[in-house]
């Protein structure tokens, strides 16, 4: 069988499940985004009864709800000491925006990291925990109607 | 004029260069300045011979500029040149800009 391939399929034959392993992350956006028809829209309370109801995946959603708020107070901090600093010293106003804007997305950037150790989010998959409460969204609001018609929306 | 008291931005672009004097007011207040003894029409130069700012010391302001794409004629390996520049930036700023939107997207529920 190796022999009637040739060099470079057999060389793909050999890349193609370390590279299917590389991109399995995109997995977590064909079940977030790819979906055919959007779920139903949840409230906060919703995901408050998701986390007192889940022992397991209840604490870590809390948790990287939690770390919002880092981002956000860390955009501020960004946008503020980057634009003010260019609005003291810049002489173009649009250099003022982008910089404010570059300094927001810093900010927020360095803020999810330090949420990252204050809440310790690397102790666990983030995108699995919000895997789990959309399948229990899923299971309390569509029941078992997209089982029927799950195998093709996956 | 060493110092400034205003930030740049607020003070406007180009405010307070050789333009405004070239149009004989302040683009900020829109004030017309009476900074010279004669009437204001009919003697201004038409190249201005004032300097632009301290660190373009000699430059005129209403020179044309080289290459002046208005005049030149669109060619194959200019336009490649450009459109080439154009998609090294967008691909650039889409692998910079991915993994930030991939670290939001966990936190904001996008």
């Amino acid at each position: 069988m190796a022999e009637e391939m040739g060099f470079l399929r057999r060389h793909f034959e050999d890349v193609k499940e370390h590279w299917k392993s590389n991109f399995a992350y995109l997995d977590y956006y064909k079940k977030t985004l790819g979906r055919r028809e959007p779920l139903p829209k949840w409230t906060d309370a919703d995901v408050e009864e998701f986390i007192a109801s889940d022992p397991v995946y209840g604490p870590q959603l809390k948790a990287l709800r939690e770390s919002k708020k880092y981002g956000i107070a860390g955009a501020l901090l960004g946008a503020a000491h980057l634009g003010g600093v260019s609005w003291k010293y810049s002489k173009s106003p649009h250099g003022v925006v982008l910089a404010t804007g570059f300094g927001a997305i810093c900010g927020g950037f360095f803020g999810l990291e330090v949420a990252e150790h204050v809440n310790q989010l690397y102790k666990f998959d983030k995108q699995a925990a919000n895997l789990r409460f959309l399948y229990w969204w899923e299971d309390k609001t569509l029941g078992n109607k997209h089982l029927a018609s799950g195998a093709q929306q996956n | 004029m060493a110092f400034e008291s205003n930030p740049a931005p607020a003070r406007g672009f180009l405010s307070g260069t050789s333009l405004d004097r070239l149009r004989g007011k302040n683009s900020v207040t829109g004030t017309l300045t009476s900074h010279s003894s004669g009437p204001l029409y009919g003697s201004r130069p038409i190249h201005g011979s004032s300097v632009l700012s301290e660190s373009a010391k000699g430059i005129s302001s209403n020179r044309p500029l080289s290459p002046n794409l208005i005049l030149k004629k669109p060619q194959l390996s200019a336009t490649y040149s450009i459109s080439h520049r154009i998609f090294g930036a967008a691909l650039c700023t889409a692998i910079l800009v991915t993994p930030v939107l991939m670290k939001f997207s966990v936190v904001y529920d996008v």
